[in-house]
């Protein structure tokens, strides 16, 4: 009977020992992934600042070791990439301050990773052309590289709400001509693959959309009315009732013909899709107090 | 009319009140002029044929929209006040009038709609009307939309030259609108009565507007008008065109033909500021006994604002970003409410709570950064009694997705 029983207590500290030498060998595994992969993201050019930083936020948000590492590990394929890593970081910060759970943060970053892969794969193909390289030099406040991961980071919005790396394409196609180059600024075209998950939709149709993207590029709209337009427009078809499609025929008619941004803008603000400038008069009032409301009646 | 008048306002604003959640937008505009008229037919918000007083007048009016839509529905309603004093002994011209219009877009081209109004107007006598008109538009291109409208018109004056009388006239509009040009706009239309043939009472008018630039607009209009109607020989009546059908007690058949002309001017001097000029001259050729000439002059100011509350402003922050110098940008932000605002974002690497945002007037809130060229994501985060919370923007405002079911505003850094 008592060798019975020393033989179930050796059973179970055979038990319990396999079970915590199990969870220290694995939380050690853990330890050695992050290490290792730190050690990776350091070779791949990313700073030990920007690692610290997350690491500290992470452990302020009670983030374990193992989630980090799929945290960090699309920033660090990223990087041995050449893209920018950056854009997983600034992501992670942002959902870590937003109180967004590892659980959920984790697919967006690794979904950022694929989307910067077919951002890029339009995007370097456009930097390296010789009247796209002269526009950055010309300006002078971006280098190259700084331009490129900026345009990949706009471009992965677009690619990540639906898959418009082909409408990416079609847009930069239609931009890199000097007729518009010349009369706009990296900043603008930035803006301009900002903008494009934003537009109506019927406005996203390749085409459609590069041609208005153009040419309110060579119309001289800045960042800022850049992205106004979306807005704009929206307001628009809402004031106008117009369909989208007649609203963009209005709208590229007005570039057409030359109406500076800010007038253009104005106009859609208040549902004037047709052309002429801003009013201040709210529509269908313009005719009534002056001049009664028609025969027999005011 | 009274009461309807005020029934019809109510029973178009409590729907839209409710339908608050759709888009919405309100616009007050107020008006206000002063002007000279040698026959009340061209005085605003008169036009009633009446030569007997020539006087000059001043005028306000602050008349309200709301704009609400929803897929293929809108509807514009209209209302508002006008306090008219005469710089002679008559009494002021007061009162207000409600308009509303309703659409449906059944096709690309083509708008189903009704319009309806009223108005009761009082001074040294008193006028009420009511219409309602089905409205049917064709937009055969972007830049030319013919309308087609019919209805009936009730009128109730009392005493009016000492009688009370009221009636109803059946009428029909056919109104054109076209963009020739980017700057040229020409509207037209002719305007009928059912009641008689088409030879006997026929009213038309055209105006062309050029836009001279973004804040100068001038129109030129002009107009003519033919009746065959029953006109005052007797009696102490002015005489004149039926334009507020004249009670009379000796009646001869004679042929009006007024022939009209106007030019408009109105300048933007800041944004939602206008100054506004217009003249206006008419001719009455008579085959019974004259030809009369009579000219309207005035010039005022036009306010339009939209109106918080209903709509012209959203809820939420309304961020407006700034350059000061070449590297600092502020944000002012409009926002309603307590606790402390802050500016967190790429350019601080979300970390919390961020950049303090100044309180610079009530409702008003800013903060300065310095980031370099680029794309930045930002939010405003509010914290209050411990407790934070971010604020979303307005609809107007540019936002991105941020991948996690909210919005990130979007500053680009030249």
């Amino acid at each position: 009977m008592k060798k019975k029983k020393h033989k179930k207590l050796i059973l179970s500290f055979l038990a319990t020992l396999c079970l915590v030498t199990a969870a220290f060998t694995d939380a050690s595994s853990q330890e050695r992934g992050l290490t290792d992969l730190i050690s990776q993201a350091r070779s791949a050019g990313i700073e030990q600042a920007d690692i610290s930083r997350l690491q500290n936020r992470a452990a302020e948000r009670g983030i374990s070791d193992e989630q980090l590492v799929r945290i960090l590990r699309p920033a660090v394929e990223m990087a041995e990439q050449n893209l920018p890593a950056d854009i997983v970081f600034q992501k992670a910060f942002e959902g870590i301050a937003k109180g967004i759970p590892a659980g959920r943060m984790i697919p967006v970053l690794e979904g950022l990773r694929g989307h910067s892969v077919q951002a890029a794969s339009v995007i370097d193909p456009w930097m390296q052309r010789e009247e796209v390289k002269s526009f950055i030099a010309k300006e002078g406040k971006r280098t190259e590289t700084g331009f490129r991961n900026e345009m990949i980071r706009a471009g992965v919005k677009s690619v990540s709400l639906e898959n418009q790396t082909r409408r990416i394409e079609q847009l930069l196609n239609a931009i890199d001509n000097s007729s518009v180059l010349d009369k706009t600024t990296p900043a603008s075209v930035l803006a301009a693959v900002n903008i494009m998950p934003d537009l109506p939709e019927s406005a996203r149709r390749g085409e459609v959309m590069s041609s208005l993207i153009s040419k309110a590029l060579g119309n001289g709209f800045n960042a800022e009315e850049m992205q106004k337009l979306p807005v704009a427009m929206n307001a628009a078809q809402r004031r106008s009732q117009l369909p989208a499609a007649t609203v963009m025929e209005g709208v590229s008619n007005q570039l057409q013909g030359g109406i500076p941004a800010e007038q253009i803008l104005q106009n859609l603000f208040n549902g004037n899709v047709s052309a002429g400038p801003p009013g201040n008069i709210p529509r269908g009032l313009e005719n009534r107090p002056d001049r009664g409301r028609g025969n027999g009646r005011n | 009319m009274k009461k309807i008048l005020v029934a019809m306002i109510g029973s178009f604003l409590i729907p839209l009140h409710c339908m608050k959640a759709q888009s919405l937008d309100s616009f007050l505009t107020i008006d206000s002029k002063a002007g000279f008229s040698t026959n009340t037919f061209l005085n605003p918000f008169l036009s009633e044929w009446d030569r007997t007083e020539n006087s000059g007048y001043a005028m306000v009016s602050p008349i309200g929209q709301l704009f609400f839509s929803d897929g293929r529905f809108s509807m514009d309603v209209t209302g508002g006040f006008v306090f008219e004093p005469f710089f002679d002994d008559r009494d002021t011209w007061h009162g207000g009038l409600a308009v509303a219009e309703a659409r449906y877009r059944v096709g690309r081209s083509v708008i189903l709609g009704v319009e309806t109004g009223g108005s009761y107007f009082s001074s040294f006598f008193t006028r009420q009307l009511f219409w309602m008109q089905p409205k049917l538009t064709w937009q055969p291109s972007l830049f030319t939309k013919v309308s087609f409208k019919a209805g009936s018109t009730f009128r109730d004056y009392e005493n009016f030259r000492e009688e009370d009388f009221d009636d109803r006239l059946d009428l029909y509009a056919v109104e054109f609108e076209t963009w020739p040009a980017l700057n040229w706009q020409i509207q037209g239309g002719i305007f009928g009565n059912f009641n008689t043939s088409l030879s006997d009472n026929l009213s038309s008018n055209i105006s062309v507007r050029r836009v001279f630039s973004n804040s100068l607009r001038i129109s030129l209009r002009v107009g003519a008008d033919r009746f065959s109607n029953e006109i005052v020989t007797g009696g102490d009546g002015p005489g004149g065109p039926p334009f507020g059908g004249f009670p009379t007690e000796t009646l001869t058949e004679e042929t009006d033909v007024l022939f009209k002309t106007g030019a408009a001017v109105s300048y933007e001097l800041f944004p939602a500021f206008s100054v506004t000029m217009n003249a206006d001259h008419v001719s009455l050729f008579s085959t019974g006994t004259q030809t009369l000439s009579d000219v309207h002059l005035s010039a005022g100011v036009r306010y339009t604002l939209p109106i918080s509350g209903i709509g012209g402003k959203r809820e939420g922050a309304e961020p407006n970003w700034k350059l000061n110098g070449k590297q600092v940008l502020i944000l002012k932000v409009d926002y309603k409410g307590s606790g402390i605002l802050y500016l967190t974002g790429d350019f601080n690497d979300w970390e919390k709570p961020g950049i303090a945002m100044n309180r610079q007037k009530p409702g008003q809130y800013a903060a300065s950064i310095s980031p370099e060229s680029g794309a930045y994501e930002y939010k405003i985060l509010l914290v209050e009694n411990g407790e934070e919370r971010w604020i979303d923007f307005t609809a107007d405002t540019f936002t991105v997705n941020d991948g996690f079911g909210g919005e990130n505003g979007v500053i680009i850094i030249e």
